[in-house]
């Protein structure tokens, strides 16, 4: 039984240690509006990109600076990517795909293993939902790239970058449909019925 | 002027009796979350943007997200001292006693050095607009995502006629004896707004609350059904 729980809803007997619960110190609170699954688990279904050290993001460059570049990626402040990280030179408004190298208290975030993506489109996706455009062994990307093209990268800030060789139109229509029937199971098959039936057309 | 007669009010409702309340949720695309509120006759459009940037930089907390409302009301929205714009004594008020609200209950040690802001428009005013805006406010911040440790929605009770009412009108406010808005959280009842005009006794008081912690479980209900509405619906407005 899947059902919705609010802030201050219960999810859990135990102290649960995950992002957006809070805990009395005995028992764990949703903090954010989510779905409690049949096995206890919590998801939120709209959080803002809490960084993590390893994620793969894609970000813009918003600033150039002798010692490195100031990066849009989609948190409150900006991602910093030092020059020693990089031997390639950027420009403002380049896109680039990162890793996430250190976040600190103060919400500070570095960079590294960047490199730049050619000419596209860059999407905000909402970050909570791009685990389901990924899929289970990255199963649901996988489906879409045969259709939309290869040409596509997934950024765990919510940002998606399409190449111009990818059937952008196409690609955004899926992503769509992932963003309202996430919380459903069986997403891959619906999201593979839908293409099939996309392509007879 | 009665403001009850044969334990009918004004506009005909009972003494508990609350006006018709809609609420909508992510009606506005380029906010991070919003809500809109019809409470009787008050019209109230609220958006919410953040966490981001904290502009003036010197004004961050690098331990926490600080929380910025801005109240307003439409010149439109009334008559007398209500029908100008810019900030007023009142407006600034209102937006000081909402920002207190959410302080207490946003989970702002998540986002430090960034600020959230939080926009309220009156679009129609009709007396509860304070309480009718937190109850806005509340619904967009759950749609926005940004963490908060329980719901909170509000309620005004007080006294007209010699009688505890609840969520006073327009008239009953102006002319009645007392008023007291009240914002009350959802799981543990709590209390994070209180105030009050006129004069109550101590009983009439806990008369008030007892009331007020009633009428108030119905509103929650309807900001988690028009959030729980929006979910499920797939025709949704996309921010991109």
């Amino acid at each position: 039984m899947r059902k919705f729980v609010f802030p201050g809803d219960k999810i859990s007997d135990r102290v649960l240690k995950i992002p957006y619960v809070y805990s009395d110190g005995k028992a764990s609170y949703a903090e954010a509006i989510g779905i409690l699954d049949s096995q206890g688990r919590y998801v939120p279904l709209e959080s803002p990109y809490l960084p993590q050290v390893g994620d793969q993001i894609v970000g813009i460059i918003t600033g150039v600076k002798p010692i490195g570049y100031k990066v849009d990626i989609n948190t409150a402040g900006a991602g910093f990517l030092h020059s020693r990280e990089t031997r390639m030179r950027f420009h403002l408004g380049d896109f680039i795909v990162a890793v996430v190298k250190m976040v600190d208290e103060a919400g500070n975030v570095d960079l590294k293993e960047a490199r730049r993506l050619p000419r596209g489109k860059v999407i905000d996706f909402p970050s909570s939902k791009i685990p389901r455009l990924i899929g289970r062994h990255s199963s649901m990307i996988n489906l879409i790239k045969k259709y939309a093209g290869e040409d596509i990268v997934i950024g765990k800030n919510g940002y998606i970058w399409i190449g111009e060789r990818a059937n952008i139109p196409l690609f955004i229509s899926v992503a769509k449909f992932v963003e309202v029937h996430a919380p459903q199971e069986g997403l891959t098959d619906k999201v593979a019925n839908m293409l099939s039936k996309m392509k007879r057309e | 002027m009665k403001l009850i007669e044969n334990g009918k009010r004004l506009d005909g409702r009972g003494l508990d009796e609350l006006r018709p309340i809609r609420i909508e949720v992510g009606i506005i695309s380029e906010a991070d979350g919003s809500a809109y509120v019809e409470w009787g006759g008050n019209k109230i459009l609220c958006g919410v943007y953040g966490p981001r940037e904290c502009i003036p930089r010197h004004e961050a907390n690098p331990y926490s997200a600080i929380i910025r409302v801005r109240y307003m009301m439409a010149p439109f929205a009334s008559y007398e001292e209500h029908g100008r714009m810019g900030p007023t004594r009142r407006s600034i008020e209102l937006s000081k006693v909402i920002r207190n609200v959410f302080e207490n209950l946003i989970v702002k040690e998540r986002f430090p050095n960034t600020q959230i802001d939080i926009y309220l428009d009156v679009l129609q005013a009709e007396g509860g607009t304070r309480t009718a805006s937190i109850t806005a406010a509340a619904a967009a911040l759950i749609n926005a995502g940004i963490p908060m440790r329980d719901v909170v929605a509000g309620i005004a009770v007080g006294k007209a006629d010699g009688h505890i009412i609840v969520d006073l009108g327009k008239e009953e406010d102006n002319f009645g004896e007392s008023d007291m808005p009240l914002a009350i959280s959802r799981k543990d009842k709590k209390l994070y707004l209180i105030q009050m005009d006129g004069l109550l006794t101590k009983e009439e008081i806990k008369e008030a609350l007892e009331k007020a912690e009633k009428a108030v479980e119905s509103i929650h209900a309807k900001q988690l059904e028009a959030l729980e509405r929006y979910y499920k619906e797939e025709k949704r407005e996309f921010k991109w």
